[in-house]
């Protein structure tokens, strides 16, 4: 997370790098809807990479983002300004996002649908074939497999830089249901990546992890 | 030592101690099933690390801004519904009681001729109220007339700010939702 909000390049935010995150959240807190743009302003691309990651579509991830920011606006009276503004911020977006796929019980694609996907396709298209454009449809397609919750876990801990404990505070859960969580989805993705692997041309490759 | 706690420990090894690690590598070295899996989940994170952050779309904050105020317009709106909501249903629960009460005291034939009986006497009694305040009026001194009046001036003051205060406060909880 920490890093990911190191990489905030929006000209908006550089332009109100001088005004305190503190002050602004006061100012947020007494009313300033002014105060609480420019917090949106500063924040919109981590919020809009999770509600991305979480729904997979960009129009559901911008309306997911702005209904965050709504709800954040809504309760940021009852912020406790101990606590990272990023977390609560991105615990409302999640939860949200959470909320959502269990509403409209979004594609949580089954094993097999997985290995239909990801079946190599007969008609030649080399275009497709590249390899930033393959590890992002992978990327995408193994999130798409995880149940909600796991799904969030993995987006806090990995994009996020989340630590067990955070994310436990964001959704709500005990640190061994997060660790359980964690565990659940990486080993589905290694075998989601073992699958994939094995489909494509080339292969999996038996590698020794580097200690 | 058993297989479950190594695949554990092979798919997050930043808390492992360097002990926990060998033993992790000695595990690795008989174990193909455990290789392929710290293959793969290696190969997953270096994607991930390499997968690009999503930024929001040009003019994110723009529509924020502009859908608050939609927002916030409704919020009055559904907030002022809801407090006449509540007064009406308040009216309603006060007139239900008070006509049952009085049902249960009076029979159904009572209560209509009663109404009938208004009716047709209201004439009657209009005119002798309005000699009976007339009777009155005319033994109340100019003073008093004053003083009355500017309780009644005060009084509706009184009325009308405390009208203007609580719709204040209403839009003032619409606006802020709380």
């Amino acid at each position: 997370m920490k890093a990911y909000m190191k990489q905030e390049t929006n000209p908006n935010a550089e332009r109100m790098v001088s005004i305190d995150e503190n002050e602004l959240l006061v100012l947020a807190q007494n009313g300033s809807e002014e105060a609480f743009t420019q917090l949106v302003e500063r924040y919109q691309n981590p919020v809009y990479n999770l509600c991305y990651r979480m729904l997979g579509e960009p129009t559901e991830a911008e309306d997911a983002a702005q209904e965050s920011f709504w709800r954040a606006y809504q309760a940021i009276r009852r912020y406790d300004r101990s606590r990272p503004f990023a977390t609560w911020l991105l615990s409302i977006t999640a939860h949200y996002c959470i909320d959502q796929q269990r509403k409209r019980r979004l594609p949580t694609l089954e094993i097999e649908d997985w290995m239909e996907e990801v079946l190599p396709d007969n008609t030649p298209d080399p275009e497709k074939m590249t390899g930033a454009r393959e590890e992002k449809e992978r990327i995408h397609r193994m999130l798409a497999v995880l149940n909600p919750q796991d799904r969030a876990a993995i987006i806090l801990r990995y994009w996020y830089e989340f630590s067990e404990e955070e994310i436990s505070q964001a959704l709500q859960l005990s640190i061994s249901a997060v660790k359980s969580r964690l565990h659940r989805a990486r080993l589905k993705f290694a075998s989601l990546y073992q699958a994939d692997r094995k489909l494509t041309p080339g292969g999996i490759h038996d590698e020794s992890p580097a200690f | 030592m058993n297989h479950q706690l190594f695949e554990t420990w092979n798919l997050d090894r930043t808390q492992l101690s360097p002990e926990q690690q060998t033993e992790l590598a000695r595990h690795l070295e008989t174990c193909p099933e455990c290789r392929h899996t710290a293959a793969a989940w290696e190969c997953v994170q270096a994607e991930i690390k390499t997968a690009p952050r999503v930024n929001a779309p040009a003019g994110f904050s723009a529509r924020f801004q502009h859908s608050l105020a939609e927002r916030r317009r409704l919020a009055h709106y559904r907030q002022t519904r809801k407090m006449l909501g509540i007064l009406g249903i308040s009216l309603l629960v006060i007139f239900l009681l008070l006509a049952a009460s009085t049902l249960a005291r009076t029979s159904p034939a009572a209560w209509i001729g009663s109404i009938i009986r208004i009716i047709v006497d209201a004439p009657f009694n209009l005119l002798e109220l309005r000699f009976i305040a007339a009777f009155w009026l005319a033994k109340i001194p100019p003073l008093a007339w004053i003083g009355a009046s500017s309780v009644i001036a005060a009084w509706m003051l009184v009325f009308t700010l405390t009208g203007a205060w609580t719709y204040k406060r209403f839009h003032h909880q619409g606006e802020l939702l709380r």
